[in-house]
């Protein structure tokens, strides 16, 4: 456990699905050198097989008893999707747009079908999903290396490219399935919060971009935080899969808000919601009937007095009032290095050259 | 009658056994071998040694696929050679696998593994009895290993600090190749900084601690072949040539132990999904020593009781130990799995296990992994204390006996 916490809420309530966050995701860090299929960040529709293609069923994690689980490593092809490209340049010459590849499956491949039996109770909603940033990682808990370490100033979860030797058990372990491996390095590589900006003050790209401005960014220990409200105060933002026992850092604000269902005559059945409210315990466990209420109860509050703190953050106004990073905060740490969570190494004690990551210094 | 049946039978198990060596000579050359191949000529008057090479099954992993491919692994044979020009020491390795495993760069890879081997030397063997623990060496017993394995020519950005040459060649601004060459300079900039093979040399004092030598303070080389067959199996040839001097290890007359690991791509092989021999003792061709040290390094028990071994570690052990397929200990995660052990360990190394466990402790999991099962404890100066206790008040025999035992504890040849 790191010694602050970092975490980012999630409103899926107000995602639209648009896909502006991976955009700003993969230009940012993954469209090049061998990280062109990974998406550190996706939005996925659920119900649905998600990507990588069913990540629920792979595996990783841990159980009660506190032991990690055995886990599968998605094929690139079959569960992943290889990236394909359009001939764009030869449209000029009059040639048909066709890919590079054959597509067999991708990301989205499944986007928007959901459930149910249109028009009358079919539904879905989206999620976005980055790393976790978990508390006890399973894709550190699971290298035999030791290359995973999880920051003690903001727990941001961080590969060792020096350490790690593509063993690829990180991947296994993991049970969102948000760690990838690199063929063109050989090595592991994962979402990395964007800690570059993080340190100057600046939220990540995926929620600095969201049109949506679902995003809320901040330090969990920090009781003026967006996030430090939504999760401990009111309690209506939950993780995704707690059961897997890793203890994830970003939360999400379960779709309340859904149309009704029609009647086998096409009308409106009033006061009923499209979303089952099943499938949420089964994403965010028992706590999540609460959240609804809350979130309904609030709403309904706003309504009756025009005062709610918590339709007031949900809302968020301005980008000022979603995040709160500190860069004074950093700035004070600059001096002491980055601590893997097992400081054997840190003395280099085997060799007196051994190189560390060195973005953060 | 029967008793002859059985001494037939016992025989040829020696006969077997004694096919295995567990020494290899040396051989001089006179020719520099500092950049040695597997196809050169200094190679052919070097007798060649058959070793054993046993599964790793001291923990196991959690990819799933992997372990099921894996559960039934046979020992496997590899054959050696071992040369030296007076400055360098080189080793040669030819072992069967009928599939040539190779990790592509592309990006259609990433569930390919490669095949590979390593060598591996102890940092210090003075004393024969407390060598290195064979899994990559223990806590102030370091150990140098030198591993190639077939992964395709692949762009390694950390290390150099040339994180900025990473630029999207997709990016028409940067790269118009109408107006410039911007991007068939990356491509040849990438194409100088890519790592032609994988060749490592690693120190280590137990496995999570390896650490990759960096800074060219062990040269070494290494090579690797794949040879097919029509008339028998397809094998892969491997040599690996270091200094016989460096900061990691120094040869000089004396024999000296070393140990070998393949690696079975097609098995999804990396890391501990290996086979791996024992420590071996290596002698210098034509030199006598004063010391008994290959006697020391290993030895039988031909007085213990096997028997009487297997109902003592029945007994002492197994509440904690799997072993021998017979899974009684509490939980998987409790201890080392003692399948292969007597495949991959010397009797001293047992002893010293038995009486005094804190002395060479397995690192094991990830200590986040498994957190009710610790398998050691650490003190603030870092430490180790085996959480198995010391079993000192075994006598003589009943150690001798449960050792013995221990090591007929190994999977069959394949």
């Amino acid at each position: 456990m790191s010694k602050r916490q970092l975490a980012m809420v999630m409103d899926l309530n107000k995602c639209i699905g648009c896909q502006t966050c991976t955009v700003a995701c993969k230009t940012q860090w993954t469209n090049r050198n061998g990280r062109e299929y990974m998406y550190w960040n996706n939005v996925e529709t659920y119900p649905g097989t998600g990507y990588p293609k069913n990540w629920m069923d792979l595996g990783g994690g841990f159980d009660a008893a506190g032991d990690l689980q055995e886990g599968v490593i998605p094929h690139i092809e079959a569960d992943y999707g290889v990236p394909w490209d359009y001939n764009f340049e030869d449209l000029a010459k009059g040639q048909q747009l066709t890919p590079n590849i054959e597509p067999t499956w991708g990301p989205n491949w499944d986007e928007d079908q959901g459930a149910g039996d249109f028009p009358n109770d079919n539904y879905f909603f989206y999620i976005p999903r980055i790393c976790n940033h978990c508390t006890n990682p399973g894709c550190l808990s699971s290298c035999p290396r030791d290359a995973i370490f999880k920051r003690d100033q903001d727990g941001v979860v961080l590969v060792d490219l020096d350490r790690c030797q593509g063993y690829r058990y990180c991947i296994a372990g993991c049970p969102y399935k948000k760690i990838y491996f690199n063929p063109k390095i050989s090595k592991s590589e994962k979402c990395i919060l964007c800690f570059p900006r993080i340190e100057q003050g600046l939220p990540p790209a995926c929620a600095q971009q969201c049109v949506g401005r679902i995003r809320f960014v901040g330090f969990l220990d920090d009781e003026e935080s967006q996030v430090h409200k939504l999760v401990y105060k009111y309690k209506v933002a939950l993780p995704l899969n707690a059961h897997k026992g890793t203890g994830p850092n970003v939360y999400y604000i379960p779709p309340t808000e859904a149309p009704p269902k029609f009647d086998a005559n096409g009308n409106v059945i009033e006061g009923s919601n499209r979303i089952p409210h099943e499938e949420l315990e089964k994403l965010f466990g028992t706590e999540v009937h609460a959240a609804i209420k809350t979130v309904k109860d609030e709403m309904q509050k706003r309504k009756e007095t025009g005062k709610s703190e918590l339709m007031d953050l949900l809302i968020a106004y301005q980008h000022s009032e979603m995040f709160r990073l500190d860069h004074n905060y950093y700035k004070s740490l600059e001096n002491s290095k980055l601590a893997p969570l097992d400081n054997r190494y840190i003395k280099g004690k085997n060799t007196q050259k051994i190189s560390y990551f060195k973005a953060g210094e | 009658m029967k008793k002859l049946f059985n001494s037939m039978l016992l025989s040829s198990a020696f006969a077997i056994s004694a096919l295995a060596s567990s020494s290899i000579t040396v051989y001089s050359v006179s020719d520099d071998i500092a950049n040695i191949g597997v196809k050169d000529k200094q190679w052919q008057n070097a007798k060649e040694f058959e070793i054993l090479l046993y599964p790793q099954t001291t923990i196991t992993l959690n990819d799933k696929n992997a372990n099921e491919i894996n559960a039934h692994n046979k020992a496997t044979k590899a054959f050696v050679k071992a040369v030296s020009d007076g400055k360098n020491i080189a080793f040669k390795l030819r072992w069967a696998d009928k599939t040539k495993s190779i990790q592509s760069s592309n990006a259609f890879g990433n569930t390919e593994f490669a095949d590979g081997f390593a060598v591996q030397f102890a940092s210090n063997y003075s004393d024969p009895k407390k060598l290195p623990y064979i899994g990559m060496g223990s806590k102030d017993r370091p150990v140098v290993v030198y591993l190639q394995k077939a992964i395709e020519k692949h762009f390694e950005p950390n290390g150099n600090g040339d994180v900025e040459t990473q630029v999207n060649r997709n990016n028409t601004y940067a790269f118009n190749s109408s107006i410039n060459t911007d991007l068939e300079n990356f491509d040849a900039e990438v194409e100088k900084q890519a790592l032609q093979k994988y060749q490592k040399a690693f120190v280590s004092e137990g496995f999570r601690s390896m650490t990759e030598i960096k800074d060219d303070t062990s040269k070494f080389n290494s090579e690797m072949n794949y040879c097919s067959h029509w008339f028998s199996q397809n094998e892969w040839e491997g040599v690996i040539v270091r200094s016989l001097n460096d900061e990691y290890a120094t040869f000089s007359k004396e024999p000296f132990p070393v140990a070998f690991a393949l690696w079975d791509g097609e098995k999804m092989g990396r890391d501990g999904l290996k086979n791996l021999s024992t420590w071996v003792v290596a002698q210098f061709e034509g030199i006598k020593t004063q010391t008994n040290f290959k006697n020391e390094v290993d030895y039988d028990l031909p007085q213990a009781n096997i028997e009487n071994g297997e109902s003592l570690t029945k007994m002492h052990c197994g509440s904690c130990h799997n072993y021998a397929q017979t899974n009684e200990a509490a939980s998987s995660y409790m201890a080392p799995n003692l399948s292969n052990i007597g495949g991959y360990s010397t009797t001293p190394y047992l002893i010293e296990s038995i009486l005094e466990p804190s002395a060479v402790v397995v690192a094991g999991y990830n200590t986040n992994a498994h957190s009710n099962f610790a398998w050691y404890y650490l003190d603030e100066n870092g430490n180790r204390t085996s959480a198995m206790p010391a079993f000192d008040y075994l006598t003589q025999e009943e150690l001798n006996d449960i050792v013995a035992y221990l090591k007929t504890l190994k999977e069959e040849v394949k």
